[in-house]
């Protein structure tokens, strides 16, 4: 019964989330209603912990179930005035298309039901893994849950956890945004109680939420037939399950990577100057929201895609796509979401001395040439088991593909996945994190958050290709 | 969008059936040949190299005294290569002794050394050499022998030699290919994917060894695909670069591409549903006073039961066979109360929570013991989960 409160956990948020995302799009929406639903609730789970990270630290509620939910109500309720202030416009836009038309064989569908199947029953033993057995990987019980623990046991946002042995540690995991921890609080307070399998569930739908939005984007870009194939790619990735059925926060980082993507690559995609503006607000809302998630993404990802925003808008100010007028505008909201996350984020950790890093202080970095990484590298990415064939593949298909890629919106999405492997190979390379590669602890965790996208850029290059080489 | 993708699709549905079959075919059976050396009674086999030790020959093997270090070797005369070694020996203290052969490249006094294990029994154990794992092992080796350290005192049994036809490679790396790994704590950093051994031992020991002694399978897909991408290309080139040539070469080759995948996801699946299996069986639809979590044993239902003890304590000592990961995991869940290690006792913590500790027993006088030698004052086992588990209080 326990497991039913996720439910109402994650309700008001998504609603917030939901309200946002339409308030964003505006009179010019861009999403059709799932995808809507689904980046409501990953924003509105990381939004709305966010503002309630900022009113604690103001001093103004308690982690507590009643400061939890007054957020939220007062989340809901502004937005629900804002809404209702403007239903008559946002009612009346609504945003559609239509699938192609496709005539399925006997033999293709039967694929498609094993498949379907197959993988069901796979994410079906993960999420019993994940919610019906005790912490056992060590970030669950040194970080993830067990902050969320402590915040619930005292409740407020503490950063000095309890080593034993006397000590105390006050940087480390503490250095890392609270939203998961935050949300397990919630969840525990709603039931009164710390229940495992109810705090851990949310990363089940965070894993769901990541393969529908590949679906779906495909869907809208492909066709559903190669929306089904991304779909079956990321949820064969041995590593991505393994990730996504246990209380890790990599599979989360890589949806809010993967949101943002998706909407600079709708935003290049459409023709449509007022559809290509909404798809940039809500790209300037994720992105802000990319600082609340992880280290990582303040370091590697922000800075990346801000740059393939900058790209992205330049291009079409010089193209014409988008009006000068439209660029301030813009520019106004990415000032605006990345200093109202930003900011805060960046005041507290200055304030309590959390260093920045992966949960290791950049300063405390040797650099120089690490002996034996590339092999690991080598090794890791394409002798095991973590990912099929999907980096080979998608190598392939964008060295073979390489003047459509060049010609085509993927382009900021490929360069994204090289850059941001670039850096993490340098960083293993020529600095003493090369130990995360060598031990391979921390390696393949950077492929974890680029798996989604690589999916989604990989099935479009096979349909490309396929369409290429198969019509006259 | 996708025409041509219906008769494409039922070639593929064919194609995948027939390969699965093939790949599936679970070989369960094969010969191998073995051929036994038996030390027993007056059956020494060969003529041995004796040097510096002083073999005596009884009803259980050869009994081997070493007063000096010394060796004992002999020129193999098998009619059949050697894939295995199994040794059948016993000591009366564990001993670390030496494989040693030559390697037919190398002079005849140079012989290669491969330490293992001789461990403390009254009864012949079985010790598995997985020989072939080496790079400077020798199939053929001219001779072979045992190099044992001063003071060895163990009894040989036997030796079985292991030997495979080129086939039977073949059967051995296809049922490694389809042997899994389980849930480890490395399993969130990385899979080892599926891996190809070449005889029964390395394949039985494989995931046993940190990385594996293994090849990875991948290789063989991607030879298939380099095969299949130069055959297309081959096809196109062929067929003079026609619009039909390049279609059929490039549907092709992505339905080979397909497959594989399909392929590879089978057997990582089928690794993963064996994770979920064991669970299943050994905790979640276990009964609950018995039920281990992988290989922690019974750690989690102790920690659960040993929370409800300690929510009066700020701090508590805790001593379990290693500090990672059960200081990490007890601290968890049974926060707020701390686990800390012995030596803050001298700050008046009074409850031990003792986990899988053999070694540490509560004495007739009631003080907690560690080795024989007394660790606290006396006081009283509050909770007792099994022989090497409880919490105890001082008074």
């Amino acid at each position: 019964m326990a497991m039913l409160l996720l439910i109402p956990g994650i309700a008001l948020p998504t609603v917030t989330g939901w309200m946002i995302v339409r308030l964003l799009e505006y009179r010019h929406p861009v999403l059709i209603s799932a995808e809507r639903w689904l980046l409501g609730f990953v924003g509105g789970m990381t939004f709305t912990m966010f503002v309630t990270f900022l009113l604690h630290s103001a001093g103004l509620i308690g982690f507590t179930f009643w400061g939890f939910l007054s957020v939220q109500l007062i989340l809901t309720g502004v937005l629900a005035s804002c809404y209702i202030k403007n239903r008559e416009t946002l009612n009346l836009q609504r945003f559609t298309f239509h699938d192609h038309p496709i005539v399925w064989s006997h033999a293709t569908k039967i694929i498609i039901f094993i498949l379907t199947l197959w993988t069901l029953i796979k994410i079906a033993g993960g999420a019993a893994m994940l919610m019906g057995t005790p912490a056992y990987q060590d970030d669950v019980f040194n970080n993830w849950n067990l902050r969320g623990k402590v915040f619930f046991e005292t409740h407020r946002l503490t950063l000095t956890l309890p080593m034993g042995n006397e000590t105390f540690s006050s940087d480390g995991v503490s250095s890392y945004p609270p939203t998961i921890p935050m949300i397990k609080t919630w969840l525990a307070l709603l039931h009164g109680e710390w229940h495992e399998g109810l705090i851990n569930s949310i990363h089940i739908l965070w894993y769901l939420a990541t393969v529908a939005l590949v679906f779906l984007f495909l869907r809208r870009s492909a066709g559903v037939l190669w929306g089904l194939v991304g779909a079956y790619l990321l949820t064969s990735l041995p590593l991505y399950l393994i990730h996504g059925s246990n209380a890790y926060a990599d599979v989360f980082m890589s949806l809010h990577i993967l949101i943002p993507l998706l909407l600079l690559y709708l935003t290049s995609a459409d023709e449509d100057p007022s559809r290509r503006l909404s798809a940039l607000k809500l790209n300037a809302f994720f992105t802000g929201l990319l600082v609340f998630t992880k280290n990582e993404a303040l370091l590697l990802y922000l800075p990346l895609i801000l740059l393939c925003v900058i790209v992205a808008v330049l291009t079409d100010a010089r193209q014409k796509r988008l009006s000068q007028g439209h660029a301030i505008h813009l520019l106004f909201y990415y000032l605006g979401f990345l200093t109202l996350i930003l900011l805060p984020w960046l005041t507290f950790k200055y304030l309590h001395g959390l260093p920045f890093g992966n949960a290791k202080a950049i300063s405390d970095l040797s650099i120089g040439w690490q002996p034996r990484v590339l092999y690991a590298l080598w090794v890791n990415t394409f002798f095991e088991g973590n990912w099929v064939f999907l980096w080979p593949l998608f190598i392939g298909l964008t060295l073979f593909r390489w003047r459509r890629v060049l010609q085509s919106p993927l382009l900021l999405l490929t360069l994204f996945i090289l850059i941001v492997i670039g850096e993490q190979s340098i960083l293993y390379l020529f600095t003493s994190l090369s130990e995360e590669a060598l031990n391979q602890t921390g390696l393949a965790r950077g492929l974890v958050h680029l798996a989604p996208v690589t999916v989604f850029v990989t099935t479009l290059l096979l349909h490309d290709t396929w369409k290429h080489t198969t019509s006259a | 969008m996708f025409s041509g993708t219906i008769p494409i699709v039922s070639s593929l549905f064919r194609t995948s059936i027939i390969l699965a079959v093939l790949v599936l075919l679970p070989a369960t059976t094969h010969a191998v040949t073995i051929t036994e050396w038996n030390f027993r009674g007056s059956n020494v086999p060969g003529r041995w190299e004796v040097r510096d030790l002083a073999p005596v020959r009884t009803d259980t093997g050869l009994h081997i005294t070493a007063p000096h270090e010394g060796s004992l070797t002999r020129l193999t005369d098998l009619h059949h290569r050697i894939d295995d070694i199994i040794v059948h020996a016993f000591a009366t203290q564990a001993t670390e002794v030496f494989l040693l052969w030559h390697h037919r490249n190398m002079p005849p006094s140079n012989l290669v050394q491969l330490p293992f294990k001789i461990p403390s029994s009254t009864t012949p154990l079985s010790i598995e050499l997985n020989v072939s794992s080496f790079p400077e092992w020798d199939p053929n080796t001219d001779r072979i022998g045992f190099a044992f350290p001063q003071g060895t005192d163990a009894i040989l049994e036997s030796m079985e030699f292991v030997g495979l036809q080129w086939w039977e490679h073949g059967i051995v790396a296809m049922q490694s290919f389809w042997t899994f790994d389980w849930y480890k704590p490395h399993s969130i950093n990385f899979v080892w994917g599926p891996l190809l051994t070449f005889t029964p031992l390395s394949k039985k020991h494989m995931f046993y060894q940190l990385p594996p002694l293994a090849y990875s399978a991948n290789i063989i897909f991607y030879t298939l695909m380099i095969i299949g991408a130069g055959a297309a290309i081959f096809y196109w080139h062929a067929h003079g670069r026609t619009f039909k040539a390049r279609q059929k070469s490039a549907t092709g080759f992505l339905m080979l591409i397909a497959i594989l995948w399909i392929g590879y996801d089978i057997r990582m699946g089928a690794e993963w549903l064996s994770y979920v299996r064991e669970d299943l069986r050994t905790y979640l639809l276990a009964e609950e006073s018995t039920r281990t979590f992988r290989e922690r044993g019974r750690f989690y239902d102790f920690a659960t039961i040993a929370s409800t003890y300690l929510t009066k304590d700020p701090t508590y000592i805790f001593l379990a066979t290693h500090r990672w990961p059960y200081l990490g995991a007890m601290r968890y869940f049974t926060y707020p109360s701390i686990p800390t290690e012995p030596d803050q006792a001298q700050f008046g913590i009074d409850t031990w929570v003792v986990f899988d500790r053999p070694d540490i027993s509560v004495d007739p006088s009631e003080h907690l013991v560690s080795e024989g030698t007394v660790v606290t004052p006396p006081g009283k086992v509050l909770y007792q989960f099994d022989d090497h588990s409880f919490i105890f209080r001082t008074r």
